[in-house]
This record gives structure tokens, sequence and C-alpha cells, in this order.
């Protein structure tokens, strides 16, 4: 060990970078605290977090921390004196590179690690349900990731000799190889829109390259990143060691009198010039391949090549500041163009097996549906990372369907160009499974998902009452008050039919949070999943205990509340928004409200208007809170309104002062006489002005 | 020993070291003196182990330099333009050297941060040039280094601090045994200091002896005879140059000082005076010797 890493120079090392690692870890702590804040401040709900809310400050943190600190640690390299000095010590030049990288790794941990630990603390703190499973994937993909930005610098700045150079390099290391290989899939699936870019081969899914997926690739595949991935992280992990290794035998062949040199060796200096040549080159490519090369195409395509050209030129002329070398250098662009050359021919190779190859039914054990409606592949390998899944969406994508009907459907659309796009991973009798773009007639897309509704495993996967660990919540009620709420009702989900399941579930998309509900959010291994459920007659038992709870948990705060919005109404005062939402089961009163009112709004639109008090301005607001507040609470799953009231006071700007109540507002179950009902009705649709 | 053989180092198409020999023996203070581009700095780098050569060797007791972190650690290098990290003063130095060199020693340290009347405390950025190279030498001596190699060593120093750098040398050698190699543009600076010398020229040794061997086995002779004579007379001693103005001749003669007196004491002289040469004497006649005009190798700044 001691022949790899040097003890004292690692120290002197850690040391070196003690100033920056503190300050980036500072930083990175910022969005933390600033959340804890925001949670102790406005005594919010947390959330359950998403692998990209966990991730998100780690991801900028590990670029921008690692770079600076590879380049702070290595920047001795770029000057002859210093370079002298450090080449002069008794330590070996492996030990120099370890020891190095292994302190700019040591400062990276400490700020990833002390964000987690803060991040962990902070979610149970709050309470809040936490996929610890996700968090390690996400934690340990964060350190990989490190590793490997660590690494790619280190490469950069051990085969270039000044800053510019430096930079260059590293973004040609980070981002080029990626680049390339997305580039060839990307055109290769142009040229056969049946293949999927992730299931190709690891080499052509943007996802197995922590780093590069971020940022680079977001757009042209909008792919967010799959951190339970094991492959992956041992992909990046094989990939980081090559990284590594490269730099290691960079840094112990570079010789010190390099300090300042723009690369260690001509070749080097090649390959940087021509990668920078290459990416535009690469649109011209993609115009040759999805266009006909007419009009505003034809325009461009030369553009590209010579701002591809001066841009080769101009690293040559900047990164060795000498014109003798630019011109030198010129006849090499040659290559950057045989490159995009390469780059309209080869994709159509990749894509021939594909395209000859002929699928039965036969040969199909059965099919895997990855995705039902838009969502592309890669949103469907992630379902459950995000928030934006159910149950159901977390656990049906893994289903295989096997009868002979839907195996006819996926042959005969093997090949086919145009219809309804869904994803399948085919398992083969080869035992070989493939995944493709399918396209499906309308008349097959119905009929496959008519066979899916109709499989028993599959329908009673689809309405069971959501596995794993699980974590409860109410609106308006209390975590323990909402543990004890939900095991009413999953007995009573458990015994409902599936066709009443699909009334009390609510999709994310359309979900309002309006009216009694519970929330329960869970995951299953490294996918998160939320499931929202209304409280409704159906399950009278938790909706009774719900409005009981709610009444007795806040009633009377919010009649209160509604009592000094009225006694406002009455005698005016400092400008006001309220909002109300009513909803709930009531003979004659099914809709559910959103009644508004705002000062702000008025003063805004009416002036004049501004100068009587609120009664005078809207009498039938004051007769809505009027009716509100002075109802009696009930629990009578049969016969309630279900009231929740929230405001801020605001200034003449719109800006907020403070709130009515609490932020989040107080809610209550109250009985109307059918009159009242009756004068709800009417006047509700006039005041929901927003 | 620094035994060093056959080295070439070249930077691209330059030849900085022509299969350069030389060996430097343990506890001496060797010398070298060329003048700009004679190839002083690289030799020091390569002995170092900043350098690898392209061709030959450097061994310091048999083993290789380049990358040995052993033989290493008993090597300090101040090369003639220093190093310190951003914003350090002394102690900070001192602490980044004592994690890397074995043998540092915080005793030596304070000692000699006393006897150079530095603040250990105040940032090296603030120093001047001559306190800079004071602050170096504090450092590289408290390596307690076998070998301390000092490019330019007295570079911005005062007299005082010449003499007070050159006197804590002394002590290095004499109590330790160490050796010190080290260069200079000047050739007086060097001839009192070193126990060798050794001339660099277009990368390769043209010269190197001990200075005391250099200046007594060169001597002049003025002589004058009652007859007749020419340089023939001499035959048999090694001159190196002679000349003659009248009766009197002028010779500068290698060899034996008390042989070379008697055998002309014998040629029965009218006129016989033995004088002791200059250093700078000395380099003109060896460099005439060894067909090099002594301009050429050692221009004027050399000699100041």
């Amino acid at each position: 060990m001691s022949r790899i890493i040097h003890k004292g120079y690692f120290k002197e090392m850690f040391r070196q970078l003690m100033v920056i690692g503190i300050v980036s870890a500072g930083i990175l702590m910022i969005g933390n605290l600033t959340s804890i804040l925001q949670h102790l401040i406005q005594n919010a709900v947390m959330l359950m977090p998403s692998a990209e809310e966990m991730a998100s400050p780690l991801k900028i943190y590990v670029y921008v921390a690692g770079v600076i600190l590879t380049f702070a640690a290595f920047g001795w390299l770029n000057k002859r004196a210093r370079c002298d000095f450090y080449h002069s010590i008794p330590v070996s030049r492996t030990q120099m590179f370890f020891s190095t990288v292994l302190a700019e790794v040591c400062w990276m941990f400490i700020g990833i690690l002390a964000y987690s630990l803060v991040f962990v603390i902070r979610s149970i703190a709050f309470g809040a349900p936490f996929n610890y499973f996700l968090f390690l994937c996400v934690v340990v993909n964060m350190l990989i990731a490190s590793v490997e930005v660590t690494a790619a610098v280190s490469l950069a700045c051990a085969i270039s000799g000044n800053r510019f150079v430096n930079i260059v390099a590293a973004v040609v290391i980070l981002f080029m190889p990626r680049l390339l290989l997305s580039c060839l899939s990307w055109f290769s699936i142009i040229n056969d829109p049946q293949l999927v870019p992730g299931a190709m081969s690891i080499f052509f899914d943007p996802s197995y390259n922590i780093i590069a997926v971020p940022y680079a690739f977001n757009a042209m595949y909008n792919v967010p990143v799959n951190y339970a991935n094991g492959w992956a992280m041992l992909y990046t992990c094989a990939y980081t060691a090559g990284l590594i290794a490269l730099g290691w035998l960079a840094f112990k062949k570079r010789r010190s009198e390099m300090a300042g040199q723009a690369t260690t060796h001509p070749v080097i200096q090649a390959v940087i010039r021509i990668s920078l040549g290459i990416p535009l080159l690469l649109v011209v490519s993609l115009l040759l391949i999805e266009t006909e090369m007419e009009g505003f195409a034809l325009f461009i395509a030369p553009v590209l090549v010579i701002i591809s050209f001066v841009i080769y030129s101009l690293y040559e002329l900047i990164s060795t500041k000498s014109a003798l070398k630019m011109a030198k250098a010129m006849p090499l662009f040659l290559v950057c163009i045989a490159v995009s050359a390469a780059y309209v021919f080869l994709p159509k190779l990749i894509g021939s097996g594909d395209r000859n190859a002929k699928l039965t039914a036969d040969d199909i054990v059965g099919y895997t549906c990855l995705n039902y409606s838009e969502g592309d592949y890669f949103e469907t390998m992630l379902l459950g990372s995000g928030f934006d899944s159910t149950y159901a969406d977390v656990m049906l994508p893994e289903y295989t369907f096997t009868d002979a009907q839907s195996r006819e459907i996926i042959a005969g659309a093997y090949h086919r160009e145009s219809g309804y796009p869904m994803t399948v991973r085919i398992k083969r009798n080869s035992g070989h499974d493939i995944t493709r773009i399918l396209h499906f007639t309308d008349i097959e897309e119905r009929t496959l998902e008519m066979l899916r509704d109709e499989n028993e495993d599959y329908k009673a996967e689809a309405h069971s009452f959501p596995k794993g660990s699980r974590f409860y919540s109410c609106s308006d009620l209390s975590r323990s008050s909402s543990a004890e709420l939900a095991k009413v009702f999953e007995e009573e989900f458990n015994a409902l039919s599936d066709a009443e399941k699909d009334v009390i579930t609510n999709s994310l998309l359309n979900y309002e949070g309006v009216g009694p509900n519970i929330t329960l959010a869970g995951c299953i291994g490294a996918k998160n999943y939320r499931n929202d459920f209304d409280l409704t007659e159906l399950t009278p038992k938790s909706l009774s205990m719900y409005l009981k709870k709610v009444n007795e948990n806040s009633g009377k705060k919010a009649l209160n509340t509604l009592g000094e919005i009225e006694n406002w109404f009455n005698n005016g005062g400092e400008m006001r928004e309220f909002s109300i939402n009513i909803s709930g089961k009531a003979e004659g009163y099914i809709n559910s409200w959103n009644m508004v009112y705002s000062d702000f709004y008025d003063y805004s639109t009416k002036p004049e208007e501004y100068t009587k008090t609120p009664a005078q301005t809207d009498p039938d607001y004051l007769e809505i809170v009027s009716m509100l507040a002075n109802a009696p609470l009930t629990d009578d799953v049969n016969d309630y309104v279900y009231v929740t009231v929230s405001g801020d006071m605001i200034n003449v700007m719109g800006l907020l002062q403070g709130n009515i109540g609490s932020a989040d507002g107080f809610s209550m179950a109250v009985k109307l006489t059918p009159e009242q009902i009756s004068e709800l009705n009417r006047l509700i649709p006039r005041l929901s002005r927003w | 020993m620094i035994k060093v053989t056959d080295l070439t180092m070249k930077f691209g198409s330059f030849k900085a070291l022509d299969k350069l020999n030389c060996s430097i023996p343990d506890g001496c203070i060797y010398g070298m003196v060329g003048s700009n581009g004679a190839g002083k700095s690289t030799l020091m780098r390569l002995i170092s182990g900043i350098y690898k050569p392209n061709e030959g060797s450097i061994l310091i007791d048999g083993k290789n330099v380049y990358d040995n972190v052993d033989v290493k650690n008993r090597i300090v290098f101040v090369p003639d333009e220093l190093f310190f990290l951003s914003g350090a003063n002394l102690l900070r130095m001192a602490k980044l050297y004592s994690n890397i060199y074995r043998n540092f020693s915080y005793d030596r340290f304070k000692e000699l941060i006393n006897v150079f009347k530095l603040d250990p405390n105040k940032n090296i950025a603030t120093f001047s040039k001559g306190m800079r190279r004071q602050a170096a030498t504090i450092l590289s001596l408290a390596c307690r280094a076998d070998y301390i190699l000092f490019d330019e060593t007295f570079d911005g120093l005062d007299p005082v601090m010449r003499n007070l750098v050159k006197n804590l040398l002394y002590d290095d050698v004499l109590e330790r045994r160490a050796t010190a190699v080290i260069t200079s543009h000047s050739l007086r600076e060097l001839e009192d200091t070193c126990d060798q010398l050794a001339l660099l020229h277009k990368g390769g040794i043209i010269f190197e002896s001990e200075i005391d061997n250099l200046k007594t086995s060169l001597f002049k002779v003025q002589v004058a005879f009652g007859d007749e004579y020419d340089r023939r007379k001499f035959e048999g001693f090694d001159v190196l140059s002679f000349s003659k103005q009248g009766s009197v001749s002028s010779l500068i003669v290698r060899g034996d000082r008390e042989e070379t007196a008697a055998r002309i004491n014998a040629m029965q002289p009218i006129l016989f005076e033995m004088l002791p040469l200059s250093l700078e004497e000395v380099f003109v006649f060896e460099m005439d010797a060894l067909g090099y005009e002594f301009s050429d190798v050692l221009k004027e700044e050399v000699l100041q």
C-alpha cells in the first residue's frame, strides 16, 4: 500500500485542499439548510423525496467540486518551478498520483456523506417518508461519480500542460466518448426506428455513465438517471478504473519539462483537436441522414463545417500560441470529416441485422409492456424513481403476457413502421430477450389492452392494495392519526370491487387533493410510489373516522377563522386574500368548489370600489362565510360539507404579509340545511373566479 | 557517491547535455560553473530526479535516482526559481517538508531560523528575494539530506549571508559528511567554497579538478638565463604557455612545484621566480590547453 499511497504526501494534499473542500461542502449544505428552514417556517409537511430531489445538488457538487479540487490539486503541473519542486521531493510518481486522487476523493466523500447525513436527519426529523434503499443507491452513485469526475479531470491534467488545455481535455474526456456512442445509437435509431437505445447495448445506453447523463444527454434522450441499476454502477466503476489507470500512466510518463506546454505528446494534442472538430460535423451527418439536403440543410451544412474548422484551428492556435503549428495541424481536419462520414454509414450497418431478422409467434414466449401511453422507454424503466408513479406504475411494467393472441400481434407488428407506438420487451425461445418499439394498429392496441385486463393475475396486481414499505398521510391529520385511519381504510379497500376501487383511486395527473382523502406513499426496492385515495361513502368507516378526527383537530379553528373573516368583512381592515374549498356529500350538493376572495384583485381591477367595506363590495362572499361560520360540525358520512379555509394578509403590491389562521388552512366537516345547500349551489359558481 | 555516466538530455531537438560523465565523491563541495545554457541546471535537475535522462545514467551509491523514493530521500534540491505554497509562512512550509522528508529535523529548523533571524510566522510572499533564498536554505538544510543541491545558491544573498550559507554548508559537510553540489555563474564565488570544480560547456564537462590541485599544479615561472635560449630549453617540462621578452621568459608550467623549482635551479638561471595563479588564470590556460577559447566557454559575467 505504501508503494501506492504516500501517507505524508496524502496528508499534505488533503491539507492543501482543505479550504476548497470545506467551502464546496458548505455550499452543498446550503440547499439542505434552506429546505430545513423552509419547513420550519412554513410548518409544512415534508413529502417523500424523489431520486432527483435527493441527487440534484449532489450532481452539481460532483461536477463543480470535482473539477475545482482536481485543478487545484494538480495545478502545479502547469508551472515549471512548482513542477520541479514536486518532482524533486521523495515521493514516487505513482504515490503522488494516487495520494492526490485519494485526497480529492476524500474531500468529495466528506461533502457527499455530510450532505447525505443531514438529508436523512432532516427527513427523519420532519417525519417524512423516506426510501432508504433509493437514497443509498443515489449516494453510492454520487460517490462513484465523484471518483469518475476526479479521475477524468486528473487524466486531463496529466496529459496537458496549461489551464486552457486542462479544461478542454477534461471536457473531451468527460463527454466525448459518450457523445460518440450516443450519436451512433441515435443515428441507428433514425435508420431503424424499432431500435431502443437503452436496449441495444450497454455502450449505447446513456444511463450507463452517471456523470455523462445528467446534463449532456438529457436533452437528446430525455434520460433521467436510473440510480438503482447495479450494472450501470459496475459499468461506471469499471470506466472510472480505466480512467484512473490511464491517468496514472500518463502522470507516470509525464516529463516535468512539459509544464506550460499544450499537451505531453503530439498525438494527444491531435486527438483533442479532432475531438473538438467532430461535434458540429455530427450535426451535418444527422442532416445527411434525416433530410434530403435541401433548403436550410443545404445552407447550414457548409456553415457548420466552416465553424467546425474554425474551432479546430483556434484550439491549436490558442493552446500552442503558434500560427505555424496551427497551419501544420490543418490537414488533419480531414480526420474529423472522415469520422462524420462514418457516422452516416455506420448506423446503417448497426441496424441492418435487426432489419433483416424475422420474428414469428412461435419464437416468442411472451412480452412485457414497458409503456402504456406516451412515455418512452427510459421513463418507463425509471417509473418509481420520480414522484409521478403509482403503485401500479411501479409493479405492472414487469408483468409478462404469454397468451397466443398477444404473441401473434407482437410478431405481426415486428418491423411495422407506423401506428400506435409501444415499447415492449420480447421474451424469445432462444432465451435472448429483445426490447423494441413496435407500432400497432388501433385494433391491435385495444386487443392487447383487453387481453391484459382479462388476465386475472395482472388485474389482481393492478387493483391490489399497495405493498412494501408504506407511509400514510392525510392532509388535515397528524401522522399517527393517519396511520390509525389507514388500517381501517385498508380493510375497507380490500373488500371493494375492482370498479369501486377504480372510483376512489385518483390519477396523479388529475388529482387536486380537495376533500377527504388519504395518501399512501411507499417504496418497492428503489422505486417510490404514491397513491391518493378519496375517502367516500364507499369506505364509510374510514370517512367517518376521518371527519371526526378533522373536526377534533381543526374544526374549532376553522370556525374561528371563518368568524374572524366574517368580522373583517363587516368592518374592513388590511388587504386580504382567502380561499375556501368546499366539497362533500349532502343532499343536493355533489360538487366541489374553490371559492376565492381577493382584495388585491378588486383593488387592481376596480380601485374606485375599494373605498367600500368588503361586505359592501361583495355581499355574496359574506353570505357564504356567515353561513359556514355558524354551521354545526358533523361526522355524518351521508350528510356533510367538507370545508377548508385558508387566507393571507397582503399589501397593496399583492405581497404576503401573514397568514389568516395557518399557511395550510384549517378544515372541518359541517352540516348545512337543504336551503343553505341550495344557496351555496347558487352563489359559489359565480364566486369561483379563479 | 554520485556517478554520472554518458548522460544525454534532449529538449525536443536541443541537446542540453551530451554524453556527460562525472563523479562526485561523498563529503565534498562540488561546484559547477558555466555560462547560460551550458547545462548546469539541467544536470542538477537530473541529479535530483526531476528529469529522466534520454540516455546514460545517474547513480547514487549505485542506485538510480529517477522516481526512486529511497534515494530521493537522501537528496534535497534548491532550484534557481524557488517554490513556496501560496500564502504560506515558514512554519507551514516546514510542515510540508516534514510530511515528505524522512529526516526533516524541527530542531535544526528552529536553529536555522534563529541563525538567519527570519520570522517563521510571516508570509513568505512578503519576503525579499534574499530572504526567500534564506528561507529555502533553512528548509533544505533542515531536511538533513546526504546530498544538498543548490542551483545558483548565492543569487540574491548579500555578502554576509553568503558567508553564513557557506559556513552552514561547511558544517554539514564536515559534521555529517554530506555532499553539496552547487552551481554558479561566478567562478570567484565558487573558488573559496568548493573542493572540486567542474566547468560545463555546451552540455558537457570540459574540465573537472580538485581546487587545491588546480591551484598548486599550475604555476607561473619567470626565468632569465645568461645565454641565448628559446622554448626548446624547457623540453621535459609540461609547459602550457611560453613567452619571452629580452632574456626574461614567462612560462605556465604544470607539475610538481618543488620538483620544477629544483630542475630550473639546476639550470642556473640568472633570474628565477615562481608565482601562484588565480583560479581564473588557471582556467584560461587549462582551456587553452584543451583547445577551447576561454572567452567562449566562460562569458564575462562568470569572471566577475
